[in-house]
C-alpha cells in the first residue's frame, strides 16, 4: 500500500493546531481533533510550500506568549 | 515511545566523536555551501549563517564551543550506557537523505523494545528533521498513530 503521507499524486490539506503548529495532511482522511484547514490546498508541493513560508517561528504560540512575545 | 532519527550506541565499538572540523564542514552543506578543502573556523561559519538568518546565527562563537563541549561530553556518557528494555511500542522516524551507509540499522532497537517497531522515512537530513516541512510530515503521522491509540484505550 502507498503511504498516505507520501504520495506525490494524492491531493493535500495543511493544517494548523492551536500552538500554531501546521501539518501536511491527506485530503480523504478526516481533520483530527484539535486541528484546523489552514490551506485547502490540492498539490503536495503546493502544501509544503505554503508550510515553509508560514511556519517560520517555531515556538508553539504558548511559549512565545511565555517568553512576552 | 516516539524517536526521531536517534539509535542505541553499538556496545562492541567505540565510535569516534567528531572533530570540530567536522561540524563546521557539514553545517556549511547544511547551508547549501561548499565547505571547500581548506580548515573553516568556527566565526567564518558563523558570518554564513547569519547571511543565512539560521537559528543558530543568534548565539556567540563562545556558545558554538560549549555546544560542541556539552555534545562530547554526551557523546561520552551514551557511549557507556547499556540500555534496558522498553515495555511498549517505538514509532521510529528516520531521515533518509545524505545516508552514508555507516548509519546503524534500525534494528539496534530491538533487543530494548518488547512491543512492534514501526518506521517511518523523512526524505531529510538527520540536522533537518526539525525543519518545517520535516515537522509537518511528522506531526500528521503522529497525529494518526494517537488516534489509533485513543481508539485501543476506548474499546478495553
Amino acid at each position: 500500500m502507498t503511504n498516505p503521507f507520501e504520495d506525490e499524486a494524492a491531493t493535500y490539506l495543511v493544517l494548523v493546531n492551536d500552538e500554531g503548529q501546521y501539518s501536511l495532511w491527506p485530503s480523504f482522511i478526516d481533520v483530527p481533533r484539535g486541528w484546523s484547514v489552514a490551506h485547502p490546498g490540492v498539490s503536495r508541493q503546493g502544501c509544503l510550500d505554503y508550510i515553509n513560508q508560514h511556519w517560520t517561528d517555531m515556538r508553539p504560540k504558548s511559549l512565545v506568549k511565555e517568553m512576552g512575545g | 515511545m516516539v524517536s526521531l532519527d536517534a539509535y542505541p550506541h553499538p556496545q562492541d565499538k567505540l565510535l569516534a566523536f567528531p572533530e570540530m572540523q567536522e561540524i563546521l564542514s557539514g553545517l556549511m552543506k547544511d547551508l547549501g555551501r561548499d565547505p571547500g578543502e581548506d580548515p573553516l573556523d568556527v566565526s567564518t561559519v558563523m558570518e554564513f549563517l547569519r547571511r543565512d538568518g539560521d537559528a543558530l546565527s543568534v548565539l556567540e562563537e563562545h556558545h558554538i564551543w560549549a555546544m560542541y563541549e556539552v555534545a562530547r561530553n554526551n557523546h561520552l556518557l551514551a557511549s557507556r550506557f547499556i540500555p534496558g528494555q522498553f515495555r511498549g511500542d517505538l514509532l521510529l522516524f528516520t531521515a533518509t537523505a545524505d545516508r552514508t551507509g555507516e548509519e546503524p540499522p534500525p534494528d539496534a532497537w530491538r533487543p530494548h523494545i518488547t512491543g512492534e517497531i514501526r518506521i517511518h522515512e523523512i526524505p531529510c537530513r538527520h540536522q533537518l528533521m526539525t525543519e518545517p516541512v520535516s515537522l509537518a510530515r511528522i506531526g500528521s503521522v503522529l497525529a494518526i498513530e494517537l488516534e489509533q491509540y485513543a481508539g485501543k484505550d476506548a474499546t478495553k
